[in-house]
């Protein structure tokens, strides 16, 4: 329990998908203009790494890795079909990301009708890339069990969700401001952006248990 | 399409349609290799090469495509291609691949890539498509030399690795000067960044936002 | 531009009449074909590269083992690195095999066939204890014996590993080399460098200690067991005291047989030279 409370905290604030990383930034400089839709697009982001994760990282250990495919059969024990994943990773993607939207449409349109248009950009959305590819290449070092990972990519979706709050946050208030004209838009979200990782990275070596 | 309106196309990612300063457009994976000069290097050409060849196949694809499966089409074409980067540079650039990681994998969800395949190559023929993928690649691999640029020669006092700043200049050595640590780390990436915008929006008064 | 999108509208039209292109029959036909093509493609592509792949592997890590065992020239590597690593390789690693946690040689069998070189070690240390294989390396020049340990452990982003090679009395460090997958450039990536790395050389094992060789900030006094950490780098610095341990602890099995076997080989000679 412990180790899962520890991959949390630490997915959050000291490997942020944003402020370590840079991962989703398209979207998240594209959305962070008011509160609000910002909220809705960190729900969406957060809940389909929840799903793609765990689906990717079972389709990891079972089929992609090298050796994986022993379990099917003794003779396909030496196949290492590691060089299909990107695509494979993609493809879950955009496919749990087309069956969420027609899910959330049918059982929870208020829902659908906050996120319904965030819900097909996450499927090019890095951070959810991302987060496959450090699962698979931290799997085994660093992540252990199922749980781990689950505890990962939720900790990565509410990372990320904190982030585009907070600059969205910001910049609702940065509207009042007298910014240089040039800098006025991107080019203070960038700087401010910047900031906020340098105050994110005092929480860097923050480790509950040993 | 004529001479003058290809060279229009060519030149627009340099200046005011540049996909990371203008279109925000890309910056996910570009922040990342930005340490060295190397790596940003290969960075810029992987994504080059891809977004030239996959701007040409879908160019080529383009009345073909059934339009529910346009995405995913997209996205299996671009896979592809950088599956066939990842495996190259494994091959022959080993030390570079090493750097790069996840990086490469991520040039999937470069935003560049579906951007330009949506906003050009459906509507064009593949010349102007490769042309409009060189360009963009280009434009985006420019913005992160320059990054790199100052990032490696501040924090590590190099340029692609040659050493720049004369030894006996370090205060190791009896000299007054040191690497600036903090320029290594990634928040200093996003606000050199927006150094860039500035000066840029400066200069091309058209791109300042209200 | 008008007249391009002119242009395309009308073939557009034209094809529509002939096919339909967005039928549920032409979509799911085209999306076999592609994945087909996509899958052919890419297998010859990986097989085709796979090769040049486990070449760049294998020569990296033959690289290393020299590196540890202070057995390769910078400059001379630079002009056709493969040939000269594996030329040097089979010169001076005479000997390499897997050692279980009691430091007994295990024995190839067909079932779990193991060399040292592509045993992954990662893999091992996961294991139960009493399943763990450890890959040993033994380099000789001349009289000289070094001793090559593989390392696998945990910096700050990710993993990082290493080898450790051990002068002929298993006490001393000969030289140590690092690498890791995700660690800060310019501060804990630095455990990379040959500054950070010389300075194990020559260090003694402290057998009192939980840790035998420890990382401490930078700046104190050292003794024969202690090297200066990274500064900035404090937990990547930590990661590799971490790594050291528990690695060694594991070897510790094999280490206390080949001291004890070259004390008995020492006292031989010893009577051998009082009878003369």
């Amino acid at each position: 329990m412990e180790n899962f409370i520890n991959i949390f905290v630490q997915s959050i604030f000291i490997d942020n998908m944003i402020f370590a990383y840079f991962l989703g930034m398209c979207s998240y400089l594209a959305v962070s203009k008011s509160v609000k839709t910002a909220n809705g697009l960190g729900i969406a982001v957060t809940f389909v790494l929840l799903i793609t994760v765990p689906v990717n990282y079972l389709l990891n250990k079972f089929i992609l890795s090298e050796g994986a495919l022993a379990w099917a059969s003794q003779s396909l024990g030496g196949i290492d079909l590691n060089f299909l994943s990107f695509i494979v990773f993609i493809a879950v993607i955009a496919w749990i990301v087309q069956v969420v939207e027609m899910v959330v449409e049918k059982f929870a349109p208020t829902l659908y009708n906050q996120l319904g248009i965030f819900l097909p950009l996450i499927a090019v959305n890095c951070a959810i890339m991302g987060a496959s590819l450090f699962m698979q290449q931290r799997v085994g070092d660093v992540y252990h069990s199922f749980g781990d990972i689950l505890a990962f990519a939720l900790g990565s979706g509410v990372g990320w969700w904190l982030a585009i709050v907070g600059i969205a946050a910001i910049r609702e208030k940065m509207k009042y401001s007298n910014v240089p004209k040039p800098l006025r838009g991107l080019g203070i979200t960038f700087m401010v952006t910047g900031l906020m990782a340098i105050a994110f990275m005092s929480f860097m070596g923050i480790k509950l248990i040993n | 399409m004529n001479s003058n309106s290809r060279l229009k196309v060519f030149t627009t990612p340099f200046n005011s349609g540049n996909p990371v300063t203008v279109l925000v457009l890309g910056i996910c994976s570009a922040l990342a290799v930005t340490v060295k000069l190397q790596p940003a290097f290969v960075m810029a050409i992987s994504v080059t090469v891809v977004t030239a060849f996959s701007n040409v196949i879908i160019s080529f694809l383009r009345n073909t495509i059934p339009n529910s499966i346009r995405i995913i089409v997209q996205l299996l074409v671009i896979a592809t291609l950088v599956i066939l980067v990842n495996e190259i540079l494994k091959a022959y650039v080993y030390d570079v691949s090493k750097q790069l990681s996840v990086y490469v994998g991520l040039i999937i969800t470069n935003c560049i890539l579906m951007g330009r395949l949506e906003a050009f190559a459906l509507g064009n023929k593949p010349i102007p498509a490769f042309i409009d993928g060189i360009a963009n690649g280009m434009g985006y691999g420019i913005i992160l030399i320059i990054v790199a640029f100052f990032r490696e020669l501040f924090g590590s006092g190099t340029v692609f690795g040659i050493q720049v700043i004369p030894e006996s200049w370090y205060v190791t050595q009896g000299g007054f000067y040191l690497n600036n640590g903090l320029i290594i780390l990634p928040p200093m990436a996003l606000i050199i960044l927006g150094c860039i915008i500035w000066i840029h929006r400066s200069i091309n008064k058209d791109l300042q936002e209200k | 531009m008008e007249n391009n999108s002119d242009i395309k509208n009308k073939t557009n039209n034209t094809k529509r009449k002939k096919i339909n292109v967005n039928g549920s029959a032409y979509t799911v036909i085209y999306s076999v074909i592609i994945v087909v093509i996509v899958a052919v493609l890419l297998t010859i592509a990986s097989t085709a590269l796979k090769p040049a792949q486990k070449l760049n592997q294998e020569i990296e890590k033959k690289e290393n083992i020299l590196k540890t065992a202070g057995k390769t020239d910078k400059e001379k590597a630079k002009t056709d690195k493969e040939k000269y690593i594996s030329e040097e390789y089979a010169k001076y690693i005479s000997e390499s095999f897997v050692v279980d946690i009691n430091g007994n040689k295990v024995v190839d069998t067909n079932v779990n066939k193991k060399d040292a070189f592509s045993l992954e070690i990662k893999r091992e240390l996961i294991k139960p204890e009493a399943e763990i294989c450890l890959p040993v390396f033994i380099c000789k020049d001349g009289e000289q014996v070094r001793y090559i340990f593989q390392l696998h452990g945990k910096g700050l982003w990710g993993p990082i590993w290493g080898y450790v090679a051990f002068e002929k009395d298993l006490n001393t460090i000969a030289g140590v080399v690092f690498d890791h997958e995700s660690e800060t450039p310019g501060l804990g990536a630095e455990i990379t460098t040959e500054i950070f790395q010389k300075q194990f050389e020559g260090k003694k094992i402290d057998e009192e200690n939980s840790f035998p060789i420890i990382v401490q900030k930078p700046g104190g006094k050292l003794n024969s067991h202690t090297v200066d950490g990274i500064s900035g780098g404090t937990i990547t610095s930590r990661g590799v005291q971490q790594m050291l341990a528990d690695n060694l602890k594991l070897y510790k099995g094999f280490i206390n047989k080949m001291k004890s076997e070259n004390n008995d080989n020492s006292i031989e000679t010893n009577d051998k030279n009082q009878e003369q």
